[in-house]
């Protein structure tokens, strides 16, 4: 039997009678559990999706835990979700998904160098973990380190040709460096793969 | 009459796939990758994966391939046209290619454990599949593959228990739903 078997079955026993309330407990079972904490946050139901899988991750399921951090980024308190985060990681070095999460509230947060630090640790495991790249180009294109982003942009572009996103970045280090002709030339390659990319269109009226 | 600009060209060739009518997609960017446009040739192979043209698609992938050793995504479309033919091995050669040089892409594992699936190489299936898990835990895909893995070694206790933690990430998973009423 698994732990979340043996803890489903003790919560039944707990919570019998209170499974009809909005947010469902772990009682119903784990899978309830998650199915509810999906469809609440698919209604932006953050608090309430949070609650339903709370027991769960408190009895130490990582998917829960995870699910925790990703809700609080979800509900804006970056410091709670990037300490879920980091708690995770702290267990499962290893991981990347809690690495990539631990990114996003800190580029909330505004702390670039942290979240460059954590891209870092995924690059150094994954090296070519695409998330990685893009959310690494964005903090780089934060602290206006145009010629990071467009290194990193072009190598990200010379092995995902059909990506937009990398040339959206080059599109953007080429306009910020003053090369109008090539960041044309990089936004008209973005309108090849994206012909609706309104920043593409946007620029390419401005920059003539 | 004047000639469409390039990103005319592509935006219809992209109109054009979606209405499911690819031989016009591949006409309007034709002379492209003949002029030798990289994005173009890529497109051309791609849309010849999705009218069914496999030899064709693969033989375009290759040409590409050959010419950028290192680029994930012709690898990686390659893959499409093989697995699609069956020809498993040389699928998993493409995506392991691509690991070799792109450590940890995403999609490169997936392929490859696909490929390990069809050749029902169960026992590497599973140790990729448990690896792959450890490094995105949320991620349901893996898991399935996972669960397939451990059906094939008829380990049913185990396969069950992978498919109820797909279930968990993906409650509405179709696979998982049939595998865990078959098998109580």
């Amino acid at each position: 039997m698994n732990a979340f078997t043996s803890f489903g079955i003790v919560r039944l026993a707990l919570c019998a009678g209170l499974c009809g309330l909005a947010v469902p407990c772990a009682a119903a079972g784990p899978a309830e559990a998650f199915a509810s904490s999906y469809r609440l946050e698919a209604k932006k139901q953050y608090v309430e999706a949070g609650q339903s899988i709370e027991a769960l991750a408190a009895a130490g399921n990582e998917l829960a835990q995870l699910r925790l951090a990703w809700l609080s980024y979800l509900q804006g308190k970056y410091e709670p979700a990037e300490r879920a985060y980091a708690a995770i990681i702290e267990r499962s070095p290893n991981a990347i998904e809690p690495r990539l999460g631990r990114m996003l509230p800190l580029m909330a947060a505004k702390r670039w160098d942290d979240a460059i630090s954590e891209g870092q640790m995924v690059l150094n495991q994954s090296a070519w973990d695409y998330t990685a790249h893009v959310r690494l180009l964005a903090c780089e294109e934060a602290k206006g380190e145009w010629d990071l982003v467009e290194k990193r942009a072009t190598q990200l572009a010379a092995n995902f040709p059909t990506d937009p996103t990398a040339l959206v970045y080059i599109g953007r280090a080429k306009a910020f460096k003053g090369d109008k002709v090539a960041a044309r030339e990089a936004y008209l390659q973005v309108l090849e793969r994206a012909p609706g990319n309104a920043e593409a269109a946007a620029q390419l009226k401005v920059l003539k | 009459m004047s000639m469409p600009s390039v990103q005319d060209s592509f935006a219809q060739s992209l109109k054009y796939e979606t209405d499911k009518q690819y031989a016009a997609a591949e006409e309007i960017i034709r002379p492209l990758a003949d002029g030798g446009d990289e994005y173009a040739q890529l497109r051309l192979a791609w849309l010849a994966y999705q009218s069914g043209d496999y030899k064709l698609s693969a033989a375009r992938y290759q040409r590409l391939v050959e010419r950028r050793p290192t680029m994930v995504d012709a690898r990686l479309g390659f893959t499409l046209p093989l697995m699609a033919q069956l020809r498993w091995r040389e699928a998993a050669a493409q995506a392991q290619a691509v690991l070799a040089v792109h450590s940890g892409q995403y999609m490169a594992h997936i392929r490859l454990l696909a490929c390990e699936e069809a050749l029902k190489q169960w026992d590497v299936a599973d140790s990729h599949a448990r690896e792959l898990a450890a490094l995105y835990p949320s991620d349901a895909d893996v898991l399935i593959l996972a669960a397939r893995a451990k059906a094939g070694r008829r380990d049913a206790a185990e396969a069950r228990q992978a498919y109820m933690n797909v279930l968990l990430r993906s409650p509405s998973n179709q696979e998982a739903q049939i595998y865990l009423k078959a098998h109580p």
